[in-house]
């Protein structure tokens, strides 16, 4: 790698080697998954027709449903093929059952008119050189009398219930296309494959009225996916027991004197930060109070306290703001993160990135803002026609923000990546491309480039097709490169501040990117198994997903050996103390809730045999919160105040805010967990699995467990409390800034990059006298 | 009689067996959770001293080529005791370049800390007791669901094995965390 002018590699090109094979084997695959989507994906035909050829809907009506399904928000209300929010029903199975019901009492009631509507729900009438798909008689009298149901008792209902506002989609057409999109999806979930005996959505839902049941593929590739996981954590022990000295942390003799946080110098996109990080703390705060908002409506569907919050804010509204601040708060963190390090890295700033970092900051509220309100001018119907989508909301879960918004966020995402490239240019020309800051940098790129294939999703997309792209932000942006630019992020830190060599911090870094890629690049199928692809996608999802657990286990035991080592390398008392108690502390929570909230929960929902009963129930929100809020979260919250100790005056720096925050956000988070989501996730995959999945994902089941979900507000509150000390900090941070005297006064000057001093035993400070133990 | 039948009966609601289940896994969980986090602080130790072995009886290092490395001081402030090896040992190893960059003899730094005083531990210890107080609050939501039910007697059990958990485990973590006076200001 080396040219001569660059500094050498430092860790053997073998590792480069592994990552670009790991990547080029995962993505081959994922490229091979795509071209199968598309081929192989449910029809949606050009018309349905009656037995009689009179058109009951259209392709055009259908994604036009389809459309006004996601932009007035009905995926962050219900879900179809188990993928949106969890308390409205899922439409699919919901539909799919109420339809069989229909059309049994159409025939008269009892076992043979069961087995006859079972018989007709499971024949494909689709032709596919006509495009016309034919319901029986049966199932047009359902979807008629559906559309009304529909309209009346959710779509248009006259008051606030169920946590939707009164007439939440106005227009009757528009309630009769949306019932025609529903109808769609629960005409995959039945008719049977072409040459197969499963339906399109691989048998999903479990529903004994139209004979679904878990397939063989289904139960092959979970025990399959079971022996991986054994099979991978036996290989990874071996190799972790052959090469500990290569593969682990380990000890080196090294004395560091940290550097107070008063005397290094300051940037001006440094300084910037602070901006940044009071954004993040005021959006952390709103975000909870619309967590706890959401959350209430479980527990009381029709008010809030007496209220009618639901006028106002429905739940969609409250849980789609709740999740897209989660991803801002987390982006908007690494994107100060990273402008905080460029220059710790390159040791200068060039001239104007202060003033850059304004902009993107500027940019990013506009973003956020725009977006929040897009999103609720179109649930609310204010936005009409092609607005919707485009300034208001697209409405597919986590990508809700119109698109417009999106495309300005990847603007803004790509804009970061220029501050980032011009900060740390000097340092890149003279460096080997596989050292750290080049690992930095790429992992930095892979940020804007994965979230920007969410383009590929839109609101008219097929539902397999979009959903499919979906993941691939949800999952593969998320789970693997950002797990990848947080594992570097963190490492650099901790080379920053003299705790481990960059030579060990390259080899773990490389060697995690190689785990976390060979489960995570194709474990992204895992998220779809029952959306109307084929088989072959929940064979390699189940099978490669199976492996994720491997690095969550071994970097969490990785992490906290890391963390160990690096706490106690410190000079006792006085200026030379280790400054970043709290954020090492948030960075022990990340360890923790990795591995149990990612690894432990992810795992026990990705087996395609228990995500066929558990999929959309709170199984899945107990995965989400305890790894996003566990994980990321508590990473924001650590770069937070890595960055915030530098950049407060040191009268100003409270360990005790920071402890009250740390304590609060994870026990509230702990309460939540194990007092709330997950035992009412198992209460309701058992439901799911005793009455079946529409029961177990109707709105009576929270009624029914009423007291479990009150039993979440301690929680709830302990976890919001958590984000007022944060906030407090970051608003002294910026009203009473560090004195310029501290500062780096000419932003093209060398900087002081360093964050500690090695000290050799002979210069350390007076060490007491010899203590007889 | 029906309240004794209540008591010794099984379950017949499949939530019931739910609840129980997913009581033993929290429950066995917390014991997990600490065992693991301490067998792992004193994995870590193991490899900060990098190959360097401990004799607690004669309380000093031997370096891979066998030096000893004997008591230097201890730090009691920072709960840290220093070993050191001669520095004229040092000065003719040929692993010297590799294993310290300075000429005064390598120094090995033992933490004297307990798992339970560090704040890791801590913070390991409360996530227990957590787990505990979790399970203790559903004990009473389902007493009070299914009292006079088939199964209350394993709901009781459950409840009560849990309370105990809750205070064994709460007051080794306050104890603890109050003796090594918890927030530092």
């Amino acid at each position: 790698m080396s040219d001569g002018t660059r500094r050498s590699m430092l860790v053997s090109n073998l590792w480069v080697q592994g990552l670009a094979l790991t990547f080029l084997i995962g993505f081959a695959i994922l490229g091979y998954l795509a071209i199968r989507v598309y081929e192989d994906h449910a029809p949606v035909p050009g018309k349905v027709v009656d037995e009689s050829g009179n058109v009951l809907t259209t392709r055009e009506e259908i994604l036009q449903g389809q459309e006004a399904f996601l932009t007035y928000g009905l995926m962050q209300y219900g879900s179809v093929y188990g993928h949106g929010a969890y308390l409205g029903p899922d439409f699919t199975a919901d539909y799919l059952h109420r339809q069989a019901e229909l059309m049994r009492e159409f025939q008269g009631g009892g076992p043979e008119a069961e087995e006859r509507v079972r018989q007709e729900l499971q024949t494909n009438r689709y032709n596919a050189e006509t495009d016309t798909l034919v319901w029986s008689d049966g199932q047009r009298r359902a979807f008629q009398e559906l559309v009304t149901l529909y309209r009346e008792e959710l779509l248009s209902r006259k008051r606030s219930g169920a946590g939707l506002g009164p007439n939440a989609v106005p227009d009757p057409e528009e309630c009769r296309r949306i019932t025609a999109f529903i109808a769609w999806t629960a005409w995959t979930a039945s008719a049977r494959r072409p040459g197969k005996d499963y339906s399109y959505t691989n048998n999903w839902p479990p529903e004994t009225l139209v004979g679904n049941r878990l397939t063989k593929d289904a139960v092959i590739w979970s025990v399959l996916s079971f022996i991986a996981l054994l099979g991978g954590i036996g290989l990874l022990l071996a190799i972790y027991g052959r090469y500990p000295h290569i593969l682990g942390w380990h000890g080196e003799e090294r004395r560091l004197q940290f550097i107070a946080p008063e005397q290094l110098p300051l940037t001006p996109a440094q300084r910037s930060t602070a901006w940044y990080f009071l954004v993040i703390a005021a959006l952390l705060l709103l975000q909870t109070l619309l967590g706890g908002a959401t959350a209430h409506y479980h527990a009381e569907d029709g008010s809030f306290f007496g209220l009618d919050l639901a006028r106002i804010l429905p739940y969609n509204l409250t849980r789609t703001w709740h999740l897209q601040l989660a991803l801002f708060v987390v982006s908007a963190a690494f994107l100060a993160g990273g402008i905080f390090l460029a220059p710790l890295v390159c040791g200068r700033e060039p001239r104007g990135q202060g003033l850059l970092s304004y902009l993107l900051l500027g940019a990013l509220v506009v973003v956020v803002v725009g977006s929040l309100v897009g999103e609720a001018l179109s649930y609310h119907g204010v936005l009409k026609g092609s607005d919707r989508p485009m300034f208001g909301a697209q409405g597919w879960e986590y990508l809700d923000l119109g698109r417009f918004w999106q495309v300005l966020l990847i603007v803004g995402l790509f804009l970061w990546l220029l501050i980032l490239y011009r900060g740390l240019r000097a340092r890149l020309a003279t460096d080997s491309r596989g050292n750290l800051p080049y690992l930095f940098f790429f992992s930095a790129l892979s940020i804007p480039l994965f979230y920007a294939v969410g383009l590929a999703c839109s609101t008219k997309s097929a539902f397999a097709i979009g959903d499919f792209w979906r993941f691939w932000v949800v999952h593969l942006w998320v789970e693997d490169f950002l797990e990848l630019f947080t594992t570097i992020l963190v490492a650099y830190i901790f080379v920053l501040l003299g705790v481990v060599s960059e030579k060990l911090a390259m080899r773990v870094i490389y060697f995690d990117a190689i785990l976390y890629s060979v489960g995570g690049v194709v474990g992204t199928m895992h998220h779809f198994y029952f959306s109307g692809g084929p088989a072959a996608h929940m064979a390699l999802g189940a099978l490669f997903s199976a492996a994720e657990m491997l690095p969550l286990t071994f970097l969490t035991v990785e992490a906290w050996t890391f963390l160990h080592m690096g706490a106690k390398q410190e000079v006792g008392g006085g200026q030379g103390k280790f400054p970043h108690r709290w954020a090492v502390m948030f960075l022990v929570a990340v360890g923790f809730w990795n591995f149990l909230g990612a690894g432990v929960f992810g795992f026990l929902i990705n087996l395609p045999m228990v995500s066929y009963y558990q999929i959309g129930t709170q199984l899945t929100a107990n995965h989400a919160h305890a790894a996003f809020a566990g994980v990321y979260l508590m990473l924001a919250l650590a770069l937070l105040l890595f960055a915030l100790r530098y950049l407060v005056r040191p009268e100003d720096w409270s360990d005790r805010l920071a402890a009250i925050s740390f304590w609060s956000l994870n026990l509230g988070l702990a309460w939540m967990v194990f007092v709330n989501l997950f035992p009412l996730g198992v209460l309701q995959l058992g439901d799911s699995v005793q009455h079946g999945y529409w029961h177990a994902r109707s709105i009576h089941f929270f009624r029914d467990h009423v007291l479990i979900e009150w039993l979440r507000l301690p929680g709830d509150m302990l976890f919001i409390g958590g984000a007022l000390p944060i906030l407090y900090m970051t608003v002294r941070a910026v009203l009473r800034p560090r004195p310029a005297s501290g500062l780096a006064a000419l932003s093209d000057t060398p900087l002081e990059n360093h964050l500690f001093r090695e000290v050799t035993p002979g210069s350390t400070p007076p060490i007491p006298p010899v203590v007889t133990p | 009689m029906n309240g004794m039948n209540c008591l010794f009966t099984l379950p017949a609601d499949l939530e019931v067996w739910l609840l129980l289940g997913y009581a033993a896994v929290v429950l066995v969980g917390a014991r997990v959770t600490e065992v693991l986090a301490r067998m792992h602080f004193t994995r870590a130790r193991r490899m900060a001293e990098s190959g360097f072995c401990y004799d607690p009886y004669a309380d000093h290092y031997e370096c891979p080529q066998g030096e000893r490395l004997p008591l230097h001081v201890i730090d009691p402030h920072e709960r840290v005791a220093v070993y050191r090896a001669p520095a004229s040992s040092c000065a003719g190893c040929p692993d010297k370049a590799a294993c310290t960059p300075h000429d005064e003899g390598r120094h090995v730094y033992r933490a004297l800390s307990e798992w339970a005083e560090t704040d890791v531990g801590r913070f390991h210890l409360w996530l227990a007791v957590l787990m505990a107080m979790s399970v203790t609050v559903l004990g009473v939501v389902a007493l009070v669901r299914w009292a006079g039910r088939p199964g209350t007697g394993l709901l009781m059990i459950a409840f009560v094995v849990a309370a105990v958990a809750l205070v064994r485990d709460g007051r080794s973590a306050w104890a603890w965390t109050r003796g090594t006076a918890g927030v530092e200001q």
